[in-house]
């Protein structure tokens, strides 16, 4: 079973029924979106059912709350872990399977680059271990190699609910399994990610990005092209010396 | 065009060495890297939050930055905030009236609009405007355009166009998304500039690139890699030109 919303009504919003599977789930980030997902931390007041408690979810701001000063970045998670009234997880371990470099535990919290605030936010939600984690715009401090890493560590949490709040349609594309988009305070579609993001009419018609290698070969095709869609701009390269 | 901002032989901890940039008047310029590269230190030290290091920098007056995501704001509303930022920079009479009675409109803000009742991207629009109403000469944003879709970055870049006109604009990414709509493009690597030119020239490094953890905006990498295949003569920056080029 999933995360599972019923009839939940929360002004605008209203009875929204959803259920989010495991795997990697995309919400497109709109201020519907961001409602839902107070409504889904309890930080606002809802009708309607949520399946899984609060302490089931973990949500990852877009930026770190520093209301906590501390002096190491080891310090803030431990701090944390207290908060959270959770087991402190073999920290090191974590941070070696992220590809992070073992001092970054000593590292001046006061002082951590976005970057670094952003790789703290993923260390301690891993380490939580909930049953669901929501990611919002979890990439817009990363450079790639980060970035990358992250997914590969998301892509072995395939039996947790991980839902990412982004707009980012090649994101979208590219990592994510489910996507679901309210509109107009409403559900207006759970498609899975490829089908619906290579629906060019359709993301038109809600006015939803297109992912760059979707609207370059739809532009082909226009010219009467047969290009097939490609994930990877390699592939498409070779589609397109065929095709020239 | 001049150089409004030289920088020499700077070093800062373990975090800048030997780093040499100048930055052109009326220019917008990209300073884009791997994360931790010292972008936001490059910054702090042009603004003085950081006096400790050694080298030369020519004119630390008139440098303002915004650093995303603090946009601390003194007053309730739009125009108090713009009056006090006039008064406190003691903006001639004639251009402080012209400012409050044009900038507003230009920005798509209401004056009367409480601060806290903006949303993200309007704030930004208000922490630039406000930088324009003080006669900043060189504006450094520091992750200005992560948090913003791709119609607002568009808007706010056209802005910033008009903006260059009067300064140079500096902006700091971790990516090369939209380093397109800027001038310049300057990248960090191993605490020292690596790059330093125009946007598409920049760009076209594209394999040293992409080891930094910096990925090309797409058409441009698409048109590269197709010019590695004879199938484009140059990098381009537009996706129809591109599609034009190919099968007109």
């Amino acid at each position: 079973m999933g995360l599972v919303l019923k009839k939940v009504t929360s002004f605008p919003l209203y009875n929204i029924d959803i259920e989010f599977k495991e795997g990697i789930n995309a919400l497109y980030n709109n201020s519907d979106s961001r409602k839902l997902v107070d409504i889904i931390m309890r930080k606002d007041d809802s009708k309607g059912e949520i399946n899984l408690p609060k302490e089931d979810i973990f949500l990852v701001e877009k930026n770190l709350n520093k209301e906590f000063t501390m002096p190491t970045v080891k310090a803030y998670l431990n701090f944390a872990f207290k908060y959270y009234n959770a087991v402190n997880k073999k920290l090191t371990e974590l941070i070696e399977e992220l590809g992070i470099e073992k001092d970054f535990l000593d590292k001046k919290f006061n002082i951590l680059s976005s970057s670094e605030e952003k790789l703290v936010q993923f260390i301690l939600a891993f380490a939580l271990d909930t049953k669901v984690l929501i990611l919002e715009e979890p990439f817009i401090y990363l450079d790639k190699h980060n970035e990358k890493k992250i997914i590969k560590y998301l892509d072995k949490l395939k039996d947790k609910i991980i839902i990412i709040l982004t707009n980012n349609s090649n994101n979208i594309y590219n990592y994510t399994d489910m996507t679901t988009v309210l509109f107009e305070h409403k559900l207006l579609c759970q498609r899975e990610s490829k089908e619906l993001l290579e629906d060019i009419k359709y993301l038109r018609k809600y006015k939803l990005n297109i992912p760059d290698t979707v609207l370059f070969t739809s532009k082909a095709r226009n010219k009467k092209i047969d290009l097939k869609i490609h994930k990877d701009i390699r592939d498409l390269i070779k589609d397109v010396y065929r095709h020239v | 065009m001049e150089d409004i901002l030289v920088i020499k032989k700077l070093h800062y901890k373990d975090v800048l060495n030997d780093l040499n940039l100048s930055i052109k008047n009326n220019t917008i310029n990209f300073i884009s890297g791997s994360n931790n590269c010292g972008k936001t230190a490059l910054f702090k030290i042009l603004t003085r939050e950081i006096k400790n290091f050694n080298g030369y920098v020519n004119d630390l007056n008139n440098i303002s930055a915004i650093f995303y995501p603090d946009l601390p704001f003194v007053f309730d509303n739009i125009l108090d905030e713009m009056k006090f930022v006039l008064d406190n920079y003691a903006i001639d009479v004639l251009l402080r009236d012209e400012r409050l009675n044009n900038l507003p409109t230009k920005y798509g803000l209401n004056p009367k609009k409480k601060i806290s009742s903006l949303n993200n991207f309007e704030k930004i629009k208000l922490s630039i405007m406000l930088e324009e109403c003080k006669s900043t000469k060189v504006l450094l944003l520091d992750n200005i355009l992560v948090d913003l879709n791709t119609v607002q970055i568009h808007e706010l870049m056209q802005l910033l166009k008009s903006l260059k006109k009067k300064m140079a604009i500096v902006i700091s990414s971790s990516n090369l998304d939209n380093v397109l709509y800027g001038d310049y493009l300057h990248i960090i690597d191993e605490k020292k500039v690596l790059f330093s030119d125009e946007v598409l020239k920049v760009l076209k490094h594209d394999s040293r690139l992409n080891k930094l953890g910096l990925d090309l905006p797409f058409i441009a990498d698409l048109s590269l890699k197709l010019k590695y295949y004879d199938l484009t003569d140059s990098i381009e920056t537009n996706m129809n030109r591109l599609v034009r080029k190919l099968w007109d």
